[in-house]
């Protein structure tokens, strides 16, 4: 495992009191493996990305309990020096929106070099080497006039490619991508996605990818795990999440996304909206909405129970 | 680029013809000079005498006329008050005096005000943050001369430190130059502070923390790069009031700059001089303005490409 997290809780104080956004969330990643973060806004996914960082929004949320361990070190305990030696070295996130990733005022050349200069120091003629080789890896064409180039003169997809060579600029064991795609147009998408396919392929790095896309977890993912109000309700691999959900709310999400192969005609929707997380139900937070839910659902959190190889739901009654 | 700098100069130019006919327009709606120029029980005929040889019988449009044609060779006339001196003369003895209170307040303003805004926001909340906040609340609402003659009485009578007024080297301008600075220290820390937090809460400064940049690379090259800007935009009006400031704060401490010039001129009509302190004044603004725009573009590659 190059990523092991267990029962990872953040906490967030704020005017409405203390919510829990990530609430005992557990998981691990393999080397070259792609875990899907699935979940509706607010389900805890972009924090708990966040929150591997350990760049969690200060001073409002912090972790409370559990244990962060990436590559066998415990970067809980990291002071914030080693912490900042560790990001963009052995774990780094590429962010949802490419239009506001980058610095307006910084070349792009300075950008990408100050990203290798942190981890490798070198003499800037080095690095320059570097950075358009890195530009040039990442499929940007001309890669020496983009160097110069501000953040505003390139495209979307481009300025995606320029956010992608700086979180990858360190050959980091993990990487984050917090909806990397979801603000480019659909065949950028795809060939963002195919780029990191092939990067995955190339450099054996782990991705946890954070979506709401089940066409991107299709494309992308070897395993998925679905959050719902902070926490993880169903992990399991993506074939067995598409064909045989174990989680009510897991099969109504893969229920409502539209297919070429069935007829035409009104997508299923979820009933209900999900929970505010200060006013959480006691029992099972999907309870309210679930079809199957009963007494015991609506009163008792349920527990984690794998429900085939490698699957498991927190669920009282999964469907198996 | 070049372009946008000539635009702006042009423009520059407009408002100090503007400028102009306001000055020509304000003074001569004070009244006439002629009164304190001559006794009580001068006749009707030495009034008339001496409105005849002044000009100041021709109608108005050509009185500007010829205000404005001589100004443009820097020609104000003759003063009233200081017989014997042109008005340029006056003021180009007692502006640099001005200039050199003008800058250090500038100076004091920016090295306070920065990193005060920047430290402000980074650690928004905490005691750091309520004592600037506090501080800057309370220096925009005193008003200059008041907090000089308080400082007077702290600094100059009460501990002896420093004098209490009159022109000399940097001691005999620190009191004045704090009085002037106090206001903009106010105003340039709270725009810097706004500035800062909605830098700070941006993507590409989470991006900058993601790579593992040092917090002080994330602060101020990273966030305040971008922040500059607004701090920025209010260093022309921060030029300029550093020097409309320095009117009150030169009086009240026997500074003889163009300030405290200004007011005797007005005292005594001197209607030459007053109109060379207000178009050295009004060019001064000007000049800040056309500048902060260039370094807006140069902070900004933004405006330099749009």
């Amino acid at each position: 495992m190059v990523l092991d997290v267990s029962n990872l809780s953040v906490q967030i104080r704020g005017k409405a009191g203390v919510i829990h956004p990530v609430d005992d969330v557990s998981f691990s990643l393999r080397p070259g493996e792609t875990l899907g973060l699935v979940g509706e806004s607010g389900s805890g996914k972009s924090m708990t990305g966040l929150a591997l960082m350990r760049l969690l929004p200060q001073p409002a949320a912090r972790i409370t309990q559990g244990r962060i361990t990436l590559a066998g070190q415990d970067i809980l305990a990291f002071s914030d020096r080693q912490m900042r030696s560790v990001r963009g070295r052995d774990i780094s996130m590429i962010l949802q929106d490419p239009q506001t990733s980058l610095n307006p005022v910084w070349r792009i050349g300075a950008q990408v070099i100050e990203a290798l200069r942190l981890h490798a120091p070198g003499p800037s003629t080095a690095l320059r080497v570097r950075a358009v080789e890195l530009l040039r890896w990442l499929g940007i064409p001309a890669p020496e006039a983009r160097m110069r180039a501000f953040p505003h003169e390139l495209s979307g997809g481009m300025r995606q490619r320029v956010v992608g060579a700086i979180a990858l600029s360190s050959a980091p064991k993990v990487l984050i991508a917090d909806e990397p795609t979801t603000a480019l147009d659909v065949t950028i998408q795809a060939q963002f996605l195919r780029l990191l396919r092939d990067i995955q392929a190339e450099t054996g790095l782990s991705i946890l990818f954070i979506t709401h896309d089940f066409g991107v977890v299709a494309r992308l993912c070897h395993r998925v795990m679905v959050m719902y109000a902070g926490r993880v309700v169903e992990t399991g691999p993506v074939r067995r999440i598409f064909s045989a959900p174990a989680h009510p709310y897991t099969r109504a999400l893969v229920a409502s996304v539209p297919r070429l192969d069935t007829p035409e005609g009104r997508l299923p929707a979820i009933p209900g909206q999900p929970p505010a997380l200060w006013s959480l139900p006691s029992g099972c937070a999907f309870a309210p909405r679930c079809p199957l839910a009963d007494a015991r659902c609506h009163l008792k959190a349920p527990p984690t129970v794998v429900t085939a190889p490698g699957q498991s739901a927190a669920c009282w009654r999964p469907v198996a | 680029m070049t372009r946008f700098a000539l635009l702006r100069l042009v423009q520059s130019l407009v408002s100090l013809f503007a400028i102009t006919v306001i000055v020509f327009g304000l003074s001569h709606a004070t009244g006439s000079p002629i009164d304190t120029m001559l006794p009580d029980d001068a006749t009707t005929e030495q009034i008339a005498a001496l409105s005849r040889n002044l000009g100041l019988d021709e109608p108005l449009w050509r009185q500007y006329l010829v205000f404005l044609g001589n100004a443009l060779q820097g020609d104000f006339g003759m003063s009233l008050k200081w017989r014997g001196q042109s008005a340029m003369g006056v003021v180009l003895d007692r502006l640099p005096a001005t200039l050199r209170l003008g800058g250090l307040a500038l100076l004091i303003s920016i090295a306070v005000a920065i990193p005060a805004g920047v430290v402000s926001a980074v650690r928004r909340g905490t005691w750091a943050d309520h004592l600037v906040r506090g501080f800057a609340l309370f220096g925009q609402s005193i008003p200059a001369f008041w907090l000089g003659i308080v400082l007077i009485w702290i600094f100059a009578v009460g501990l002896g430190w420093l004098p209490t007024s009159g022109h000399g080297g940097l001691a005999h301008m620190i009191l004045p130059a704090i009085s002037i600075a106090a206001f903009q220290i106010a105003a340039l820390t709270r725009l810097t502070r706004s500035a800062m937090l909605e830098v700070l809460d941006t993507e590409y400064v989470k991006l900058a923390r993601i790579k593992g940049a040092s917090e002080t690379a994330v602060v101020w090259r990273h966030a305040f790069a971008n922040a500059a800007i607004v701090p920025l935009t209010y260093f022309g009006v921060l030029a300029g009031s550093v020097l409309t400031g320095s009117i009150v704060v030169e009086t009240v401490f026997g500074w003889p700059g163009a300030g405290w010039l200004a007011i005797e001129a007005i005292r005594a009509r001197d209607f030459p001089v007053i109109q060379a302190v207000v178009m050295f004044f009004a060019l001064a603004f000007l000049l800040a303005n056309v500048l902060v725009d260039l370094l807006y573009a140069w902070v900004d590659p933004r405006v330099r490409h749009g």
